[in-house]
């Protein structure tokens, strides 16, 4: 049986502005529930955007499955979100990262996310299964104190 | 409305962001800032006010940037705090900007070339 600390709390939205700018008050309270420092939220606050504004702009959720579906969970020294979607297959582990422009004449306004995620993740992974994206990441409770 | 636009002497703009950059309010201020990208030429960007930011409003700064450079204009960010800075060295934007810690080196940095 799960303990009370490893219980999800869980945030389903569609990719409406309105709906996906809820996504950082979920959060807020989930993450007051266990206790967690504000150092690490600001990092999951970071992270969440991106890879939610990932399948927003990018995945194509198809008609029947329009949702997001956000897990948290705290165990032990560790913070994990999980983010669920139906759409078209990215992998954010292995996505290659854009060179860094070297002016602002070069710059692409894409691409910034990516390094975002991976800095204030300790660990990001991905699965694809049942047709469905599944990207997890994982943040240090302990460290960011 | 976590932007306000202001046009100060010597052809300068100043544009104040302030509290969340998130969700919301990079959809708030994305038109403002594209606005003052298609339109000023000498800008300075304070971020001393800004709370929270990531890649939304990142992108969003950094389009107007685009904007105005392609005008041949000028823009610099001002004082932002250490958790913002962090995002914005982490993202590689500190290397697209000059970021200025005091209001009038940037003022100065962005002033119309003397005619």
């Amino acid at each position: 049986m799960a303990k009370p600390d490893e219980a999800p709390d869980q945030l389903q939205i569609t990719t409406a502005q309105a709906d996906l700018a809820r996504l950082y008050a979920w959060l807020d309270d989930a993450s007051a529930r266990h206790n967690l420092p504000p150092s690490l939220l600001e990092a999951m606050h970071i992270a969440l955007e991106e890879a939610v504004m990932n399948v927003s702009m990018h995945a194509i959720l198809p008609a029947d499955a329009p949702e997001i579906l956000i897990s948290f969970t705290a165990k032990g020294d560790v913070a994990e979100l999980l983010i669920e979607d139906a759409g078209q297959e990215f992998n954010s582990v292995t996505a290659p990262e854009k060179p860094r422009p070297k002016s602002l004449a070069e710059a692409e306004p894409g691409g910034m996310g990516l390094k975002l995620m991976r800095r204030y993740c300790k660990d990001i992974s991905y699965q694809r299964t049942g047709g469905r994206n599944l990207l997890t990441l994982r943040f240090p409770i302990l460290c960011c104190e | 409305m976590p932007i306000v636009i202001e046009d100060i002497e010597g052809g300068i703009t100043k544009v104040v962001l302030s509290g969340r950059i998130d969700i919301a309010g990079a959809a708030q201020i994305d038109m403002p800032m594209s606005i003052v990208g298609g339109t000023k030429r000498n800008v300075v960007v304070d971020l001393s006010e800004v709370e929270f930011i990531a890649s939304l409003g990142l992108r969003s700064i950094v389009l107007s940037g685009k904007a105005v450079l392609s005008k041949k204009g000028k823009i610099v960010l001002l004082s932002p705090r250490p958790a913002v800075e962090e995002v914005i060295t982490t993202s590689g934007v500190d290397e697209l900007f000059k970021i200025y810690r005091d209001e009038f080196a940037a003022i100065a940095a962005v002033a119309p070339d003397p005619a």
